[in-house]
């Protein structure tokens, strides 16, 4: 018996063992930063040759655009710790940019594990980039691969680049070490200077799936020097992207939605003066009004905006120390930035894309009409480009500068 | 076996928390969302308030019984029945251990350790509340003591760390967009089903140093629990919207992995949750377990509390293999298990509440020696 007991106790210490099971060491780790998702070219598609890894000869069972998957990967143990020392290397040398075409995401990154030794890991991923091409006929299947696996981070930023999204991926600005961290940090700022909403990959599932909402995204371009520009902002309708605003847009979207800070710069000249004021708007409330009128939703924006001066240009009386002239400057701003909005707007209301959410605001404030004659998001968004939509700007200015004339 | 009786209103009080907030919380808004959609705050409500109910029950036949466990009392009250009544209570406690390990197990598989085999974090977290049921109730209130403030509080602090992130619309209407009151109780129910473990208080109040104050005791413990459950579906719903919510499997660990902390100290704090979710599923499966090995050995008169624990343990094991995959389990555990246990965790109370008061038991008043 009491050999028994011993033996068992014994045996139990393995128990304190079963960590190992899911150790991993982390040079047998391929951790992938970034990703860009691109349809084939007509040259790659012609000499494409089928890989069978995740399905039998006869091929893929459902009949797919393929997909050419650019995969930026970390080498464990090639990027430098601190600052870098005189060896130097491009950032091309310190991450490993791979290419794999598959028919779905997971297909291509299965493509991708047959040909690298160690084991991809999706836990560090920073962006995901997809090409207009790519982003216009949908994302539902995209989305369904980073949903599902446990590793990827929701925080990672989903990007749509105007022309290749492997150009993208391959975009190395000169000083950087590691460019998808660059660029993730890059996204990460802009929302800090409040030049782009927090709508990082989890944020426009959340958008996108909700009954009265769509989606956006970053719309960048690459510069030639490699660096990525922030070039407007992807709209969709559910999953499909159907247009793009320009980046002052942004900055109006931000304001009528009162997203924090405000980062952008609006330029006006006033009527009896040949000089522009530049004003940059600081922090913004918003005030949404939905009210049923017959029948249909009618929606007002009040928004207002502090800010300030940050520069004059040519300008022939200029402030003076006279707090009417601001006044007077305020609502020229105020039109501008109305303007502005009515524009954008027009155009979603043309597309169809209600990315203010203002149906959420019918279905969550006016229940019984939503219940009534919308119920489905479908219905909505055939309503949504009906609806009349006025936005009135209240602009403070509160400070010029440390400049008073 | 030393059965002291100094069990204190405080500890008392965590004992219910640490019950209630459990393995549950990750999937939880889910259940309740898909049933009651915007109107599951106020559905978790409507499902914390039949708690309460049976609450101050049990607890009001723990003052008129001061030195029994619900084993004395419902063999006093009703005879063979009784015993009967409460052995088929100890049999859903056993049922719902090891649905819950297996919970656990699938959590862990499929969120941390993808790598282990399932049966051993089901059998490792057994051997944790085998061992654990080894003792006293007063060693049990410690246990719970201990490790609240490593559950209620991490959890507490990841659902206000969203609240930059949420949207006040997503939990509008109140009462749902052509949600019936039908489905509103359905989604209230999901709550009643994750608290219902609170029937394990009716072996620990006559170990308490005055059982006459379990009552207030009960009544806090069940506003603290209330609280953190009806938040988590409020804030995850707040966040994450109706449609988006049924999507996901665990939308309270999603939740986890989509705020960031200001000025990134931390890049991730689902690290935070999980620890906190890991003790939280010990405790609730410690606490049925517990009550179950309780009950029987009150009910059977056995002597070792030790060979009890041990030998319904593969029961509980046996159990936790029986789910065919992750469907079927919340199949079992919410349409089965869960829901017709709601008869026995609140009906026995009110059955025993009717025949004490039919049979004019009183409160005695007075602290018994």
């Amino acid at each position: 018996m009491r050999l028994l007991v011993s033996i068992l106790a014994l045996l139990s210490f393995s128990l304190v063992l079963t960590g190992c099971w899911d150790r991993s060491e982390i040079e047998e780790r391929a951790i992938i930063l970034g990703i860009g998702i691109d349809y084939l070219t007509k040259e790659e598609e012609e000499s494409f040759t089928e890989s069978e890894v995740t399905h039998p000869e006869q091929g893929f069972p459902i009949d797919t655009q393929r997909i050419k998957l650019t995969v930026q990967i970390a080498v464990p143990g090639r990027i430098p710790l601190g600052p870098s020392g005189g060896s130097g290397g491009t950032s091309e040398e310190k991450v490993w940019i791979v290419e794999v075409i598959g028919h779905t995401v997971d297909d291509a990154i299965q493509n991708l594990q047959q040909q690298i030794a160690q084991e991809l890991y999706l836990g560090h991923l920073q962006l995901v980039i997809i090409s207009e091409e790519v982003a216009k006929s949908g994302l539902a299947d995209i989305n369904d691969f980073f949903k599902r696996n446990h590793e990827a981070r929701r925080t990672a930023w989903m990007l749509v680049h105007h022309g290749r999204a492997e150009e993208a991926v391959h975009a190395a600005p000169p000083l950087e070490e590691v460019p998808s961290l660059y660029l993730a940090e890059t996204m990460n700022n802009t929302v800090e200077f409040g030049k782009f909403p927090k709508e990082y990959m989890g944020f426009f599932w959340i958008s996108s799936s909700r009954s009265g909402k769509e989606g956006i995204l970053p719309h960048i371009k690459v510069m030639s020097d490699g660096n990525i520009q922030i070039n407007g902002m992807a709209y969709f309708i559910d999953n499909r992207m159907v247009g793009k605003t320009t980046p002052l847009q942004i900055g109006t979207y931000m304001s009528m939605v009162a997203e924090n800070p405000g980062g952008y710069t609006i330029a006006t000249e006033l009527p009896n003066d040949d000089g522009v004021f530049m004003y940059r708007s600081q922090t913004r409330k918003s005030d949404i009004q939905v009210e049923i009128k017959d029948g249909k939703p009618y929606v007002h924006f009040d928004v207002t905006s502090k800010g300030f001066i940050e520069e004059e240009n040519k300008v022939e009386q200029g402030i003076q120390d006279d707090p009417e002239y601001l006044r007077s400057l305020e609502e020229e701003i105020a039109k501008v930035a109305e303007k502005s909005a009515t524009n954008l707007l027009d155009q979603l209301q043309e597309d169809g894309s209600d990315i203010f959410g203002i149906g959420e605001f019918v279905r969550g404030k006016h229940s019984k009409f939503w219940d009534e004659h919308i119920r489905t998001k479908e219905n909505w968004q055939e309503m949504f480009p009906d609806i009349e939509i006025e936005v009135n700007y209240n602009i403070e200015i509160e400070r010029t500068g440390i400049r008073l004339s | 076996m030393d059965n002291k009786r100094d069990i204190t209103v405080l500890q008392f009080t965590m004992i219910l928390i640490s019950t209630s907030v459990s393995i549950a919380i990750l999937g939880m808004p889910r259940m309740v969302i898909d049933y009651a959609k915007t109107a599951s705050p106020t559905a978790s409500l409507f499902g914390a308030l039949l708690i309460l109910f049976g609450i101050l029950l049990i607890t009001y036949l723990g003052k008129i019984f001061p030195k029994q466990t619900i084993v004395g009392y419902s063999e006093l009250l009703l005879g063979r029945f009784g015993k009967f009544l409460v052995f088929l209570l100890a049999i859903y406690a056993i049922i719902i251990t090891g649905l819950e390990s297996r919970h656990f197990g699938e959590i862990i598989k499929s969120a941390l350790l993808t790598d282990t085999p399932i049966h051993v974090s089901i059998l490792l977290l057994g051997l944790l509340f085998v061992t654990a049921s080894f003792h006293a109730p007063t060693t049990f209130a410690y246990i719970h003591y201990f490790y609240i403030p490593l559950t209620v509080a991490p959890i507490m602090f990841i659902l206000l760390m969203s609240l930059t992130d949420v949207d006040w619309v997503n939990i509008m209407p109140i009462l749902g967009n052509e949600a019936s009151y039908y489905n509103i109780a359905q989604g209230g129910l999901v709550v009643t089903q994750v608290m219902q473990n609170f029937i394990i208080i009716s072996v620990i109040i006559p170990f308490m140093r005055k059982p006459l104050d379990a009552m207030k005791a009960g009544v806090w413990g069940w506003l603290i629990s209330a609280l953190v459950l009806i938040m988590t579906v409020s804030f995850v719903l707040a966040v994450f919207g109706v449609n988006e919510v049924r999507d996901m499997t665990w939308p309270t660990l999603v939740l986890g992995r989509l705020i960031r902390f200001p000025a990134e100290i931390f890049q991730r704090i689902d690290a935070f949750l999980l620890i906190a979710w890991i003790v939280a599923a010990f405790t609730t499966v410690f606490a049925t377990y517990y009550f179950a090995v309780r009950v029987l050995r009150e009910l059977f008169k056995w002597k070792s509390q030790v060979k009890v624990s041990i030998f319904i343990y593969p029961v509980v094991f046996l159990i936790a293999l029986w789910p065919n995959d992750i469907l079927h389990l919340y199949d079992l555990l919410g349409t089965y298990i869960a829901n017709n246990a709601l008869f026995l965790t609140l009906g026995v109370p009110v059955l025993l509440f009717i025949v004490a008061k039919v049979k004019g038991y009183k409160v005695k008043g007075g602290t018994p020696s």
